[in-house]
């Protein structure tokens, strides 16, 4: 379950970069060690990534990323 | 009423809903109108009434603009002022122990699974925020408790782990001492240096594989990355159950850790000491006498071992604060169910002590700041102090005599198994060391007022009390 949620999750962000911003990948790792109740969230956000690569993301979203 | 009677406590600075204020042994803290209205929802809470009534958080009371002491400008600063209970001595984790770090933790643990079952969080997770009254951990930090935002991961995990976790990892999977790690960092060891010191076998112990090697991946993968995390994962329904999970696994994790405190050079020493059961009773009542006579509040005693005459101090004192640079003697004392309540057992090593370091070098400061002794204990320490600290016993005389003003330092003679053994592999270049010459310098500073000898007169005690000095012409 560990493994299904981490390789999802490595899909979702892809962008690396060398400086460090705290929490980034601690936040993301909550999902993972969520294990089994938060299967749902890691779905969800794959699903909202993959709309937003296919130019169908929310009205809201696009706003959120121009500000 | 002046502004100078009113101490800013320099390490409370970094929460700017907030700031803590010293005045005549109180200790206020003023607070933005957002956090006094949090503080106010939270005090309506029967979870908090029950952390404050169980000991687990400071006793604290919001007090009116007429209760408050302290001077008009600095009133004005704040919409309210708390006052809190008064710590007896405040010690930081870099003077604890494997346990008193794992108590601390657990509490930490404890007040977020409760805060956050009760639509509450904890906006931190600092090891500073937590301090050792009566041997048991206290949180002393309130406005760190915050309203519950849904949706949003718990933001004390990655600290958590920086400054609890991973120190204790070092100790239960390494063996090594966790103290100079956190003394290295005020934030303590980062995903990445942990990530560097868990080789690829850690990683099958417990909780590392998760906290240590996959947080520094991402960390490295996403550290950067312009997402807003936050926003998705709270789009994506992350909630407040799933901060419970992570944190009930965290308290099992936390639960599980061990260190085996044996091995050390000075862990048993109390067991083996070189002299006659009589001597020790005499020493015992020499000490006693002492403190009945002298009737100091705070005594330190410094090179405590496992705390025998610490005991005897705390009997007739308030508070004994009881040092040593062995982490497994102290460890014991701290978990010895007869230790009385009245002891702050501490690491501290006397020729490398607690800095004045972190912001402005005055966020975290020496003991002596911290603690005033009234009294110092120095038993069977001097040849550790002189011969293996190669520090001149004369600088370590006059060291004492600014510390305190009433001592009962003990001299091990040369002739003593213990002082032959420190000298056996080193050239003896220590002419200091001897019976006269600590007399001469504590005569120096100190007037003499009794002496016992024990152990065929290998070893001595001497009750001194400062001199008044009159001479301020030096200066």
């Amino acid at each position: 379950m560990r493994i299904f949620i981490t390789v999802l999750l490595m899909l979702i962000f892809t962008d690396a970069v060398a400086y460090l911003d705290p929490g980034t990948g601690s936040m993301l790792l909550q999902v993972i060690l969520g294990g089994i109740a938060a299967v749902g969230v890691a779905i969800k956000l794959y699903w909202h990534k993959l709309r937003a690569w296919f130019g169908m993301a929310k009205k809201e979203e696009t706003e959120d990323e121009s500000a | 009423m002046t502004n100078s009677m009113a101490e800013v406590n320099a390490g409370s600075f970094r929460d700017r809903d907030g700031r803590v204020y010293h005045f005549e042994d109180r200790v206020f803290r003023g607070l933005s109108e957002p956090a006094l209205e949090t503080y106010r929802k939270l005090t309506e809470k029967p979870f908090y009434k029950k952390l404050v009534e169980s000991g687990k958080v400071i006793g604290t009371r919001e007090i009116s603009e007429e209760e408050n002491p302290l001077p008009d400008d600095l009133k004005a600063q704040w919409a309210g002022f708390l006052e809190h209970d008064p710590v007896p001595v405040i010690s930081y984790p870099y003077e604890w122990t494997f346990s008193m770090l794992k108590a601390a933790a657990s509490l930490q643990l404890h007040l977020v699974e409760r805060a956050i079952s009760n639509g509450f969080a904890l906006k931190d997770a600092t090891p500073y925020n937590i301090q050792f009254v009566n041997r048991k951990p206290v949180f002393i930090d309130i406005p760190s408790f915050e309203i519950l935002q849904e949706g949003e991961p718990w933001s004390g995990y990655r600290q958590f782990c920086e400054m609890f976790l991973f120190p204790l990892f070092l100790q239960a999977y390494k063996g090594t001492n966790f103290q100079p790690f956190m003394r290295a960092a005020i934030n303590g060891v980062d995903v990445q240096a942990a990530s560097a010191l868990f080789g690829f076998r850690d990683r099958f112990r417990k909780g590392v594989m998760s906290h240590v090697w996959l947080q520094s991946k991402l960390d490295r993968r996403y550290g950067g990355s312009s997402e807003n995390v936050r926003s998705s994962l709270k789009s994506a329904g992350f909630n407040r159950e799933l901060i419970l999970v992570n944190v009930r696994k965290m308290q099992k994790l936390v639960k599980k850790l061990e260190w085996e405190a044996t091995g050390s050079e000075w862990g048993d020493y109390s067991e083996f000491h070189n002299y006659s059961d009589d001597d020790h009773v005499r020493k015992e009542e020499f000490i006693r006498n002492t403190i009945v006579t002298e009737q100091p509040k705070t005594v330190w005693d410094i090179g405590c071992n496992t705390g025998q005459f610490s005991r005897i101090a705390a009997a007739e004192c308030s508070q004994v604060v009881s040092t040593d640079i062995d982490h497994v003697a102290v460890e014991r004392l701290y978990l010895n169910p007869e230790t009385p309540e009245n002891i702050l057992p501490l690491v501290q090593n006397l020729a490398d002590p607690s800095p004045n370091w972190g912001w402005r070098n005055r966020e975290r400061t020496d003991l002596q700041t911290r603690s005033k002794p009234d009294l110092v204990l120095c038993l069977a320490l001097i040849h550790h102090v002189v011969i293996t600290a190669n520090i001149p016993l004369a600088e370590f005389i006059d060291w004492l005599a600014g510390l305190t003003d009433k001592l009962v330092i003990e001299y091990v003679s040369r002739r003593d198994d213990k002082v032959e053994t420190l000298l056996r592999n080193k050239e003896d270049k220590y002419k200091d060391y001897s019976r006269e010459s600590l007399e001469a310098n504590l005569k120096q500073h100190f007037e003499i007022r009794r002496q016992l000898d024990v152990n065929n007169g290998d070893r001595s005690l001497y009750s001194c009390v400062k001199r008044v000095t009159v001479d301020n012409t030096k200066e």
